[in-house]
């Protein structure tokens, strides 16, 4: 089924990848050929997020909104942190490149032209549409709709791994590389990390099952983090007698109070550049809900800013916060991002709307251990009539 | 277009006139449509043109958008004559006729002017456009102080990020300089780069999407 999917849909092998309304209507095809694909049993699950959305600025804010609509089910989210997130480290011990390799501009046929040029680079580590608070992800979110973040580590080819593709490879023929042979030095242009290694996507599963991880990852119960900064964290939003996680709906009367309850555990040992990441502040990110926008090429939220902000510095038991959002009026949603403090910049929507955001990462200059976050996925409350 | 504005003679020729141009060749990208203005400014130069600054567009001509461009000059030769070389260079293309457009109207493949008119007014009004060679560019290589990129026809310099450099800081150029059309200006914008300096948003040779991915 993969490779019936990879034939008839992907963008490189059908050289369908900028964004133009035929491509546009071969992702939607794709989608439904996964819809149908799980309807019919020929394969028990399946969902799709977008890799590194905002890199090339070929995912316009419509073609997102349409994978969304077209299989809400399946189209769940996409990346809030690209992979390749060694490739900022200095030359000559690293690729010298962009963070996340995203090092490009906008091409005047495939990206969509509505962008920013700050869109095609990451803040501290993530892409754009999840970085900038009141941004892409918020405008999808205060619409009331589900779409989630992960974060991958697009392992391709590992920074100072000792092998190396097999001498004589021609991708462009074979449709692969020969197979890796060991190399005399370790290969540090490579820009990746292992899985797991940097990126990691926390998903609430109720069992250890492929099925299980693949429902928790629909519902939205998601945090990321970076460089092990967080080792545990437990997120409800309380009204009345009723909670729900991450990715969670709440439905309360109006005038009812509502409350986040955070629990996060900091990290407890060294990560895997040896050294114990320490989780300096925790944000609390709120949107209002304004329902399905006209223009489908929305790309900012202008009800969504950070709320509050804990020094959380120093920690090193269980943090827990209780932080009151006053009684239900109108739906509103709300979700976290913490940090290490380590290089901090007002968001691109100003400092009114994020005072001590993510700062653009410098193009071969972007250690990817002295800058770490995490993001959680939002949980929404509505009132009921 | 054809403008009246004179400047400064050079050669005891006739004095010089300012002339702009758009032209289409249906490129794809902007790295076909730059070489292929390579070739467009070596013809012009030999017939003696200053003060060239060359641009490439995006333009929206069909359902899918493709890159025209640009040519600005000074020059003592004819407009018919300037015209010629233009319509030849973009008519020379694999085989595809191309269009170009000059004041009030053009020649070429009729739906192709219609991109080279609109490169042709993005180029005179300055609204927009990625300006691949202006006058001054070409000292520009290796690093440079921003004093030095403010001397040439440069207007602005804008960070991104919310960093904005001091006019003594030095940008690493990669010899490499795109900047951009915004509102009648010309302007280049910049990113933090190791230590301390700064490096143009464009970068020479960015990583290609999914290529090395396999």
């Amino acid at each position: 089924m993969l490779k019936a999917f990879e034939n008839g849909y992907d963008g490189v092998v059908n050289t369908a990848t900028a964004n133009t309304a035929a491509n546009e209507a071969l992702a939607l095809a794709g989608l439904h050929f996964l819809s149908d694909s799980v309807a019919s049993h020929r394969v028990a699950d399946a969902l799709m997020f977008a890799n590194h959305p905002a890199r090339k600025g070929i995912d316009s804010p419509h073609e997102i909104r349409g994978w969304r609509d077209a299989a809400p089910k399946i189209a769940v989210g996409m990346e809030g942190a690209p992979g390749h997130q060694a490739a900022g480290l200095p030359a000559p011990l690293g690729a010298g490149s962009g963070r996340g390799f995203y090092d490009n501009s906008p091409d005047p046929v495939a990206s969509f032209p509505g962008y920013p040029l700050e869109s095609y680079r990451t803040f501290g580590g993530f892409d754009w549409m999840t970085a900038t608070v009141g941004g892409l992800w918020d405008s999808l979110l205060a619409e009331g709709k589900a779409w989630w973040i992960s974060a991958n580590s697009d392992s391709h080819q590992v920074w100072a791994d000792i092998s190396q593709r097999g001498p004589g490879s021609d991708f462009a023929t074979n449709g692969f590389f020969n197979d890796p042979v060991h190399s005399t030095a370790p290969q540090l242009t490579n820009g990746d990390f292992w899985p797991g290694y940097y990126s990691r996507t926390h998903v609430g599963s109720t069992d250890f099952s492929y099925a299980s991880v693949m429902q928790g990852l629909r519902a939205g119960r998601v945090w990321v983090d970076h460089g092990g900064l967080v080792d545990a964290l437990d997120v409800r939003l309380r009204a009345g007698g009723d909670d729900v996680p991450l990715g969670g709906v709440l439905h309360t009367r109006r005038g009812t109070p509502v409350t986040l309850q955070i629990r996060i555990d900091p990290a407890r040992l060294p990560n895997w550049s040896e050294f114990l990441p320490r989780l300096a502040k925790v944000d609390v990110i709120r949107g209002a809900i304004t329902g399905p926008v006209r223009d489908r090429d929305t790309l900012t939220a202008p009800g969504t800013k950070v709320v509050a902000s804990y020094d959380v510095s120093g920690q090193t038991k269980t943090i827990v916060l209780s932080y009151p959002l006053g009684r239900l009026d109108d739906g509103f949603y709300v979700r976290l991002r913490g940090s290490d403090g380590n290089r901090l910049a007002p968001g691109l929507m100003g400092a009114a709307v994020d005072p001590a955001g993510p700062k653009m990462d410098v193009v071969g200059d972007a250690d990817p251990w002295q800058d770490l976050w995490f993001y959680t996925n939002p949980m929404w409350v509505l009132p009921t009539r | 277009m054809t403008a009246s504005t004179q400047v400064p003679t050079w050669d005891q020729q006739l004095p010089p006139v300012e002339f702009i141009a758009g032209l289409d060749a249906m490129t794809v990208s902007e790295r076909s449509a730059e070489h292929l203005l390579t070739q467009v400014v070596a013809a012009v130069e030999s017939l003696g043109a200053r003060q060239i600054t060359a641009a490439t567009h995006r333009v929206q001509v069909f359902e899918t958008a493709h890159v025209a461009m640009s040519i600005g000059l000074c020059s003592t030769v004819s407009d018919a004559q300037m015209s010629a070389v233009l319509a030849d260079a973009v008519a020379a293309q694999d085989g595809i006729g191309g269009a170009i457009w000059i004041g009030l109207s053009g020649n070429g493949l009729p739906a192709l002017q219609a991109g080279a008119q609109q490169a042709a007014k993005a180029h005179s009004d300055r609204s927009s456009g990625r300006v691949v060679r202006f006058p001054g560019g070409g000292a520009l290589i290796g690093s440079v102080t921003f004093e030095q990129l403010m001397a040439t026809s440069i207007d602005l310099i804008q960070g991104l990020g919310g960093d904005q450099p001091d006019l003594d800081a030095v940008l690493v150029t990669r010899d490499f300089l795109r900047p951009r059309w915004q509102a009648g200006q010309l302007v280049l914008h910049v990113q933090p780069a190791a230590g301390g300096t700064w490096v143009p948003f464009e970068t020479p040779n960015p990583t290609p999407c999914c290529a090395a991915h396999g």
